[in-house]
């Protein structure tokens, strides 16, 4: 299969969501789920997508596989390019062989993700059926090493325990592994260590951390916490009520955020580096998603907020590697833009 | 695993013994004594040493709590309260009033016929409910569910009294394809008990796979769903085996929980289709006012349905691992 | 005045229009209380926003009405050696509709009786025949209306305080009252309910007010444990556990927080019950122990129809009208309940869309 790739070839390869909005029909009239959401994952890039609770993050993750409840869910408008191919235009069943094949994605809460009465080796030899045609013994096998990759001990003991058998930590662990039963290119995860210890944490994503790098897979880490991406993704997403505000490589837009959210969500943070300072909250709540304000959807919390604001929508503004939503930027530091 | 089942079974034990003054509780006292029953049983217009005469026969001719007249533990011994229970816990169900039988031997020679129409109907019902409410599933959402729905309400509201005559007038009279009634023993009388049982499952179905439906829709609107489709399982093998094996048990329970209509059903079913079973004999009972008969029929379905919780109490930890440690 | 009350008819009229307004007052009275709360008008709208739900709500009101009819006693009076007295009582609707009396069956519209070579012309048309004893069949179906209102309404109405009462005893005490309350309601549960509501028939003799009875106590164990498990789960809630620690009294904690709480949960409880009971009633008069021979009820009915199934040519109509009555009535009961349920539930609730 040859394909001829159009210009700007690098961009066709990986993922990239093209102004994509979603919309859930609810009973309290529409609600904006994504809005205009831009993001690209290149081959074996980790990428972090951040923001509050509520803020359109999960949705924009379920929607590259197309597994948003539909009713309610409708994407209204938007590409989804995965090398090259729109996966909004595939039938249910590429669908189904991408999923788990080559895009993989695992979830928040491991504990209830799993079946609960199926043996952890009955649902990863199901899933290496279904992406490698593998059966029986040599079945038993490949689960067994998939579950050593994930770090996990005495695997073809594991293989016979049931999900509530093993800790948080250890059934991310399995989740992980189930991801890669199809070998895939892109591996989402949505907030992957929310529901885990602080030393667990660390340890899944380092984990992910090795995967990545060592199968050359992309990974689009999903988290509401900003200190866990430094160092771990190379470029970040910063989310806002449905829309994305900041984003660029994750060291420039942590040491210098533009958009005044990303301020703020740093300032919040309780990163190492500020615990002196004590934890600066950000006034006001994240408004209803079947409520978002006009303009920029910020201004009612944002402290640099002009009259502008409030009824214009501000226009995605690239500089460099940078890219931000607001009409006053902080402004970019001068080595900065130099280096660039 | 044993120390659960012993305990689950000692925990019936005492309902046993509730049900069981209950049913003294309703029979003798509030049935108002031996004069009281004599009459309802042997009529008005009876001498009233006939009355005595039957009273004594019955062994009727004792105080219910206490008798004064005796010494020692038989004044709590020789009462009705004690032969009652007495009887029961030792499955003593003395003779049938209205023709001198006795009443166990009668209830094993009885129960093959009922057992032969109810467990082809549990278990029918049971499949067929799962299938459908499975496929509903399946479908949700598009006319085929609505319709299907729509049905199953509808089924819901037919009297059972309607199953039976309707069943009778469409399989037996218009199309001819049972035999209007009797009853001949399995393996020959597979003809008799097909339309008690085709009834018997139709009458319970409709409320049986609105209920799996339900079951179905809210397993899968479960975490475990979205991440097996993640994974790219097709929606035939996440419904037929992600989700049924987790919905088993509400629809196990459910099931057990309705082995007491079965027993209306079978009551109703039986009479009408002239089954010779434990139904008929119930409404024979009725009919003739024996309420020896009456009093051993519900002790045993009340026993038969404790069993049944239990069973069904035992079979979760077969489906659901989680309750196996316990 | 004391030979007024002493009149059997006139207590007979009294009796008849007392269950029924009871009913209807508790149904009013439920109404009021609804809409008199700003959340209950949203949920009453919300319930007739659906086009089943108005449609069966109008045929229980339909239903409701001939069932108002029928209970409305009015004396018969005959001129008797020059004095007036009363011979019977007649409902409203009897004299509303009064087809002549035959002498035995004939088919709808038919004009002469069924009686093979000796068949003889009717007294009147009738819609939908007549039985075996010349009875119009319609007028028969209607009555049966009434017996089963009362025994699904009084029934429902009867049993809901208790059941609230004793389950909300059982779930926010816990402890001994509820071993026991669990334990007697687990014994009677473990009976199966047709067999021991034959058993208190049997027992107690046909009859409505008996019925009632029998009915409610089978109800009752239904609405505790439902009322119970409910009031568990409250118990544990934040706002109840806040209430405790600002000190508040248990009587006034069930009277405020719990009570109000568990209330969508008997409303649905009720309506759904309500099919059942009324099912059940047809089934105890179809065995010959339900109300009492000449009341009225569609049990009986079938029952009485049952031998003349086998006649040729087949007669259809008495069977077919009391199906078809029972069947409108539980079907406008089942929707509207499932309507009821959607809206109240708090589990469908959380559900977008
Ligand atoms: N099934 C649904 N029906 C209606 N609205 C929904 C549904 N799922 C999500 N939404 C809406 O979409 C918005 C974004 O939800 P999403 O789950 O993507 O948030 P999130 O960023 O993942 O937050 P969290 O950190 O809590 O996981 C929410 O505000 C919610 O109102
Ligand atoms: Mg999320």
């Amino acid at each position: 299969m040859s394909r001829i790739d159009p210009p700007g070839a690098e961009s066709t390869r990986g993922l990239a969501i093209e102004n994509l909005r979603v919309v859930f029909d609810t009973n309290e009239g529409p609600a904006v789920g994504a809005d205009g959401v831009t993001l690209e994952v290149r081959p074996g890039e980790a990428v972090a997508l951040v923001g509050e609770s509520g803020c359109g993050k999960t949705v924009t993750g379920l929607s590259i596989l197309r597994l948003l409840p539909r009713p309610p869910a409708r994407i209204e408008a938007g590409r989804i390019l995965f090398e090259g191919d729109d996966l909004l235009k595939f039938s249910s069943r590429e669908m189904r062989r991408l999923r788990g094949g080559k895009i993989a994605m695992i979830f928040q809460e491991p504990s209830v993700s799993l079946n609960p009465v199926l043996t952890i080796g009955f649902q990863l030899k199901e899933t290496l059926a279904l992406h490698t045609g593998l059966r029986g013994a040599v079945a038993e096998k490949r689960a067994a090493e998939l579950l050593e990759e994930v770090r996990i001990p005495e695997p073809r003991k594991r293989l016979r325990s049931y999900p509530h058998e093993l800790s948080g930590g250890m059934q991310q662990r399995v989740m992980i592994a189930l991801a890669l039963a199809g070998e895939p290119e892109l591996l989402v995860a949505d907030e992957p260590t929310t529901a885990l210890d602080v030393t667990i944490q660390a340890e899944i994503l380092s984990l992910l951390d090795d995967l990545r790098a060592r199968r050359g897979m992309g990974l689009l880490l999903i988290t509401h916490d900003l200190s866990i991406v430094a160092r771990r993704t190379s470029r970040l997403y910063v989310m806002y009520a449905a829309r994305i505000v900041e984003s660029g490589p994750t060291e420039d837009v942590l040491a210098s955020p533009r958009h005044p959210y990303t301020k703020a969500l740093l300032a919040a943070a309780p990163s190492r580096r500020r615990r002196a300072r004590g934890l600066e909250v950000i006034a006001g709540t994240v408004p209803p998603a079947n409520r978002y304000p006009s303009g920029c959807r910020f201004h009612p919390r944002c402290p640099r907020a002009h009259e502008r604001c409030s009824h214009e929508l501000p226009v995605w503004e690239k500089t460099g590697e940078r890219g931000t939503a607001c009409f006053y930027p902080e402004p970019l530091s001068e080595e900065r833009s130099v280096e660039e | 695993m044993g120390a659960y089942v012993i305990r689950r079974i000692l925990y019936a034990v005492p309902v046993i013994l509730g049900v069981l003054v209950l049913i003294f509780l309703l029979f003798f006292v509030y049935a108002g004594g031996a004069q009281n029953i004599a009459r309802q049983v042997l009529g008005e217009k009876v001498r009233k040493e006939a009355i005595e005469e039957w009273i004594a026969a019955k062994g009727l001719d004792k105080p219910l709590w206490y008798n004064p007249r005796a010494s020692g533990l038989g004044r709590f011994e020789e009462t009705l309260f004690y032969a009652h229970m007495h009887d029961m816990l030792t499955l003593n169900f003395g003779k049938s009033w209205r023709d001198g039988d006795d009443i166990l031997e009668k209830i094993l020679r009885r129960a093959p016929a009922s057992l032969s129409v109810a467990v082809p109907t549990f278990l029918a019902g049971l499949g067929a409910s799962v299938f459908f409410s499975l496929y509903l599933a399946f479908v949700r959402e598009t006319w085929i569910d609505r319709f299907g729905t729509v049905t199953c309400v509808a089924m819901m509201s037919l009297s059972i009294l309607i199953y039976i005559i309707a069943g009778q007038a469409l399989f037996a009279i218009v199309l001819r394809w049972f035999p209007v009634s009797g009853y001949r023993p399995l393996p020959l009388g597979g003809r008799f008990i097909a339309l008690p049982v085709l009834v018997g499952t139709l009458a319970g179905l409709g409320g049986a796979i609105r209920f799996g439906r339900t079951i179905m829709l809210e397993e899968i609107s479960r975490e475990y769903v979205r991440a097996a489709r993640a994974r790219g399982l097709s929606e035939s093998r996440i419904l037929g085996i992600h989700v049924l094996k987790n919905a088993m048990i509400p629809l196990l329970t459910s099931a057990v929980l309705s082995l007491p209509l079965l027993i209306l059903g079978s009551l109703l079913i039986e009479n009408f289709y002239g089954i010779p079973g434990l139904g008929s004999m119930g409404i024979e009972a009725i009919q003739a006012n024996d309420f020896m008969e009456l009093r051993a029929l519900t002790f045993i379905t009340a026993v038969l349905y404790q069993i049944g919780l239990i069973l069904t109490d035992i079979s979760y930890t077969l489906v659901d691992p989680r309750l196996r440690l316990r | 005045m004391k030979a007024l009350f002493s009149n059997p008819f006139l207590l007979d009229s009294v009796r008849s229009m007392a269950e029924v307004a009871v009913v209807v007052a508790a149904l009013l009275f439920g109404t009021v209380r609804v809409l008199r709360h700003p959340v209950g008008r949203g949920r009453l709208k919300q319930i007739f926003s659906s086009r089943g739900a108005r449609v069966s709500f109008g045929v229980l009101l339909f239903f409701l009405l001939i069932a108002l009819l029928d209970s409305i006693r009015l004396p018969v009076y005959e001129i008797r050696a020059g004095e007036r007295r009363i011979v019977k009582t007649e409902t409203l609707l009897e004299k509303l509709y009064h087809p002549a009396r035959e002498e035995t069956l004939s088919a709808p519209l038919a004009t002469v009786t069924l009686e093979g070579y000796r068949s003889r012309p009717l007294k009147g048309r009738h819609i939908l025949g007549t039985d075996l004893n010349g009875n119009d069949v319609l007028l028969q179906a209607l009555k049966g209306v009434r017996t089963a209102l009362i025994i699904g309404g009084l029934t429902v109405v009867i049993v809901i305080p208790l059941g609230i009462l004793f389950g909300v005893l059982a779930g926010y005490f816990g402890g001994r009252v509820d071993d026991l309350i669990t334990y007697v309601f687990s014994t009677i549960e473990s009976v199966p309910e047709i067999l021991l509501l034959i058993c208190l028939m049997k027992l107690m003799g046909q009859g409505l007010t008996q019925l009632c009875i029998a009915m409610g106590i089978t109800t009752w164990v239904g609405l505790c444990r439902v009322v119970r498990g409910e009031t568990l789960k409250l118990r544990e809630l934040p706002f109840v556990q806040a209430a405790r620690a600002l000190g508040a009294g248990a009587f006034s904690i069930l009277r405020r927080h719990i009570i109000p709480n568990v209330m969508h949960i008997v409303l649905i409880t009720a309506i759904l019950r309500f099919s059942g009971l009324v099912l059940s009633e047809a089934i105890l008069s179809y065995l010959g122990i339900g109300v009492e021979p000449g009341t009225g009820s569609w049990g009986a009915m079938i029952d009485q129809a049952r031998n003349d199934l086998a006649r040729d040519p087949v007669v259809w109509w008495s069977v077919t009208a009391a199906g078809t009555m029972l069947f409108i009535l539980i079907l406008a009961a089942n929707v509207f309940g499932d309507r009821v349920r959607d809206v109240l539930d708090p589990r469908l609730q959380g559900r977008r869309v």
